[in-house]
């Protein structure tokens, strides 16, 4: 269909009298639905953006968590090899620093967890 | 409080102006998502994604348009993203293979039962007819700001609305006698 044949017919809708069906189908249309109101929407929506915001401190965090961490891992690696390892014959075993590191990980992600868990049981 | 003045205070996190906010386009954003969501059980939960959304990104709202055309778009887009994870969004559904489910729609004759009828009526058009409708009629969109809103071509939305509104009609018209309309 043309613009302006479309418009023409849009028009012809729109100037309908009261009492005919495109009328009464427009009288209806711009009469509200049913619209379900919430009492909670609002302290919902304030609710989800804290959680937001907890969730971007709490990424943030951890963030700098890992960094710190690469960079011990790093600097120790840089001291070893510069250095050389007899310098720390004190550390008798690297496996000690491997399992330190592990613990860590895992330290890091139980309070992942647990401030997910957190959030869920909030959300 | 003005637009501006209400998008600078949400923007800078005034709980007060969250408030505000919400209420002053919560109506327009239920109109939109219930044209589009299907479930009301999934509605309040899209809902309140809308405006989590556009108080994170208020910032960036640099008055090229009205806050509502914006805010009216961003629920439409969020709802239809849902729909379509949901796989109830069907863009290329013809019109005219619309098949109404009568019995579920016949209407008495009150003038309120005629408003209640088309409203059945538009939950089962293709959703940007419905959308469509909505923005128009109820809403209160212009045509350009229906087509920032959905991206479509004008021509395309005129073509949906006429055609939405004769789908109606066709519907309607076998129902309800003419001389019950005018009395």
């Amino acid at each position: 269909m043309k613009k302006q044949e479309i418009d023409k017919q849009l028009a012809q809708q729109e100037k309908a009298p009261a009492g005919s069906l495109y009328g009464t189908i427009i009288t209806a249309l711009e009469e509200e639905p049913m619209v379900p109101t919430s009492h909670t929407l609002t302290d919902g929506v304030l609710h989800k953006l804290s959680l937001r915001k907890e969730q971007s401190k709490r990424r943030y965090w951890l963030f700098v968590l890992l960094i710190t961490t690469s960079f011990v891992v790093v600097g120790f690696g840089s001291l070893v090899i510069f250095m050389g390892w007899e310098s720390f014959r004190e550390i008798k075993d690297l496996s000690i620093y491997g399992i330190l590191i592990g613990l860590m990980v895992v330290l890091i992600q139980y309070l992942d967890d647990k401030l997910l868990k957190r959030d869920l049981k909030f959300s | 409080m003005d637009d501006k003045e209400m998008v600078s205070r949400v923007a800078g996190g005034d709980e007060l102006a969250y408030r505000q906010f919400i209420k002053q386009y919560e109506r327009l954003v239920m109109h939109i998502i219930i044209r589009i969501i299907d479930d009301p059980n999934d509605r309040e939960e899209v809902v309140q994604d809308v405006f989590v959304r556009a108080i994170d990104k208020i910032g960036s709202f640099g008055f090229q348009s009205k806050l509502s055309t914006w805010v009216a778009t961003i629920a439409y887009r969020h709802a239809l993203n849902v729909a379509k994870k949901n796989k109830k969004w069907n863009e290329m559904q013809d019109l005219d293979q619309v098949a109404f489910k009568e019995g579920a729609l016949v209407p008495g004759f009150e003038q309120e039962d005629i408003n209640r009828f088309v409203h059945k009526a538009i939950d089962q058009l293709p959703l940007p007819y419905r959308s469509i409708l909505t923005m128009y009629h109820l809403d209160g969109f212009s045509y350009p700001e229906i087509v920032e809103m959905t991206k479509m071509p004008e021509g395309t939305v005129k073509n949906y609305l006429f055609r939405a509104r004769k789908k109606l009609k066709e519907l309607l018209e076998p129902f309800v006698e003419k001389e019950v309309l005018l009395g």
